[in-house]
């Protein structure tokens, strides 16, 4: 059971932007996306439990393009105990959650400052 | 604030599934032994200043929900009832350091996962059947706001 999460780029958003904003800054804004996903994952490894350390380089070599929309970013794990320590684990659970909440409000707002650059 | 919402929360799973234990997670708490129950964890809160002096702060406070279902047909509808009850009801709010306890408002509840619990043959039947969800409650506050 593969467990990820997406970083979503403003898919639909930035179609009706790339009218407005031209290709340069969607490109930025693909980007900034692809640069918070790395750095989540990065954040979740070093946050994940470790016993032989198959969890943690799981995690940080896993981010990559989503193969459905060149706008989203998706990493995690796809080894079968991840979702399982994810929840459970004593004193390191949410090591892939933490690392989205910790980088959510800055993602959105270094898009968002793209986009004001206009 | 933060043991208001985690108890307005226990409570209003307690009304919801009435007779179903709904445990309160802490450091060294035991599970009930029989199933059903419901338990309520505390995660990682998260602050977002809102306002220039910090007059108005956002803190989005997270929990865990766990349900621990006796077989796979009961776990199938209580997740969805407890689902449906966090995202469609209004959840009283509690003043709970004040005694007697009492209402003093509602707030909403956002699920923002709900990820069932693969089960391994090496461990007991009691971690069968399990689901969690993740619940955000985003609470926005001044300097004198007095819950």
């Amino acid at each position: 059971m593969k467990f990820s999460a997406s970083v979503i780029g403003i898919d639909k958003v930035l179609r009706k932007l790339d009218r407005q904003l031209g290709a340069d800054a969607i490109a930025d804004i693909d980007k900034i996306t692809e640069a918070y996903a790395r750095k989540m994952a990065a954040e979740s490894a070093e946050m994940a439990p470790v016993k032989d350390g198959l969890l943690k380089n799981s995690i940080a070599s896993s981010p990559q393009q989503s193969d459905e929309d060149i706008h989203v970013w998706e990493y995690g794990s796809n080894l079968p105990y991840a979702v399982k320590q994810e929840f459970t684990h004593p004193s390191r659970k949410a090591f892939i959650r933490n690392a989205v909440w910790n980088n959510r409000d800055k993602y959105s707002k270094a898009v968002l400052k793209r986009i004001s650059k206009g | 604030m933060q043991h208001e919402i985690h108890y307005s929360l226990k409570r209003h799973l307690e009304t919801a599934f009435a007779g179903v234990p709904v445990v309160w997670v802490y450091d060294g708490v035991s599970l009930p032994a029989v199933k059903p129950f419901i338990t309520v964890e505390q995660m990682q809160n998260n602050n977002a200043i809102i306002s220039k002096g910090r007059e108005s702060i956002e803190t989005t406070f997270r929990f865990q929900i766990g349900l621990y279902a006796g077989n796979a047909t009961e776990k199938d509808r209580m997740q969805s009832q407890i689902n449906r009850s966090l995202i469609f009801e209004q959840i009283t709010l509690y003043q709970t350091s004040i005694s007697p306890v009492s209402a003093v408002g509602f707030f909403d509840a956002f699920v923002t996962s709900v990820v069932p619990i693969p089960w391994e043959e090496a461990e007991a039947d009691t971690q069968k059947h399990k689901v969690y969800f993740t619940v955000e409650v985003p609470f926005t506050y001044g300097r004198n706001t007095i819950i």
